[in-house]
């Protein structure tokens, strides 16, 4: 592209960068634009290249998708904002309290489970003779790392109910007073020393910890609820 | 007082970064700015409302999720309809597996089989969804890379500046996607153009 009325087109991209008008309002290009004008002003052919292109680009623009419904953006905004408000949470507390949080989503998975497991098992032992205070020794390692990074939204914090524990989910779970409700703490072992237990008051019988390596679900207390 | 409204408008990023507080009113706000071009260019690269709608829907939930990957090099349009294009495309990849399943079982060749044809859009009639099937049709004969480069420009109306700075390419690389796709669209179209 060096002759204005040469027989030398000018190259195929740089005339179709023109046809897209990228030549307009650039200086650096002005040269260039003036040569493939007058390039163009001389070859038929090349004149009705253009015009093919667009005819092309006006078809384009008069096929444009319509918009949908407003109903469907209403709907899909409502859909944006529950994906994003639940996974901004998860992360926000990823930075300012990830073992918390991580505890809290295991406390549902674990509550559900647990509801579940209680159909198929049997009654809570209570024995009369708990050793107290006791403390709790430190959970497994392995196990922590996978619940810091796993996300289990099964339900929320309020959601849940626990109104019994049976059988052998009493030998690797401890919960606080039944039902255990509102929003639910997993603690591991080691976390939470237990300084006082007392009696039910329907057979006036206290938990016995056998399980020194028991993690412990109970609800937080007023004061703790951020 | 054009001038006054603008000032009032927050900027793109300052929705942005209030919406990834959880932000709703910031959320609603971008997401009115950018819904329509994102559907449309959604809707280029999937041909049909449905899946381009799931595609703008994933798209924004990912731009807001993954903030940290905009890194302002760009403008936040330019990045994401970047994320839009990807999603589509991703989307078109997964769909296509299973409806190619579907749609043998049904003894069907082309996927406007399954669609109506005048009932989207009784105002325009036949004419104008006939002839985005066709560009549709036309698109598919395109590499994902060039159908993108295409779409973004001539849909979302990108510079070649802006497409680089989208895609991250160069912008010789954007000049010939763009060339080439143009002469493969317009060998595809060439039988029916003449009569438009």
């Amino acid at each position: 592209m060096t002759s204005p009325h040469g027989s030398r087109p000018p190259c195929p991209k740089l005339l179709a960068a023109f046809f897209d008008g990228e030549c307009e309002g650039r200086d650096d290009l002005a040269q260039l634009k003036q040569e493939i004008e007058a390039w163009l002003a001389v070859n038929p052919r090349a004149q009705q290249d253009l015009a093919e292109y667009r005819r092309l680009l006006q078809t384009w623009q008069n096929t444009s998708p319509l918009d949908p419904d407003p109903a469907q953006w209403s709907a899909m905004l409502a859909r944006v904002e529950a994906e994003t408000s639940m996974g901004l949470g998860i992360s926000e507390c990823k930075c300012e309290q990830p073992r918390t949080r991580a505890r809290r989503s295991m406390v549902r998975w674990t509550a559900a489970a647990t509801v579940a497991a209680a159909c198929l098992a049997v009654v809570l032992l209570w024995q009369p003779a708990p050793r107290v205070p006791q403390v709790l020794p430190p959970a497994p390692t392995v196990a922590r790392a996978a619940i810091d990074d796993e996300v289990l939204p099964v339900a929320d914090g309020q959601e849940v109910v626990i109104v019994r524990v049976e059988g052998a989910d009493t030998h690797t779970l401890v919960v606080g007073q039944l039902p255990v409700q509102g929003i639910l703490e997993l603690a591991a072992p080691g976390d939470v020393v237990v300084m006082r237990l007392r009696p039910d008051a329907s057979d006036n019988m206290i938990p016995h910890m056998n399980e020194s390596s028991a993690p412990l679900i109970w609800s937080k207390l007023d004061s703790e609820l951020d | 007082m054009t001038g006054g409204i603008a000032l009032l408008l927050p900027s793109d990023e300052k929705l942005l970064e209030l919406s990834a507080q959880g932000d709703r009113e910031a959320l609603a706000e971008l997401f009115r700015r950018y819904r329509q071009i994102a559907y449309r260019v959604a809707h280029r690269l999937l041909g049909n409302e449905a899946d381009a709608l799931d595609a703008v829907q994933e798209a924004f939930v990912k731009a807001i999720l993954h903030l940290a990957n905009f890194q302002g090099r760009s403008t936040f349009k330019t990045w994401f309809l970047r994320v839009v294009s990807n999603a589509a495309l991703d989307l078109g990849r997964k769909r296509g597996r299973r409806e190619t399943l579907s749609m043998d079982a049904l003894g069907l060749k082309n996927r406007q089989d399954l669609e109506p044809a005048v009932m989207q859009e009784p105002d325009r009639g036949l004419e104008r969804s006939d002839l985005r099937r066709k560009l549709t049709e036309a698109l598919e004969h395109l590499s994902p890379a060039q159908r993108q480069t295409f779409v973004l420009h001539a849909e979302a109306e990108l510079s070649y500046r802006e497409v680089a700075q989208s895609l991250g390419i160069s912008i010789g690389t954007v000049m010939s996607r763009l060339y080439y796709a143009r002469l493969k669209l317009r060998e595809v179209l060439a039988s029916w153009t003449r009569n438009l």
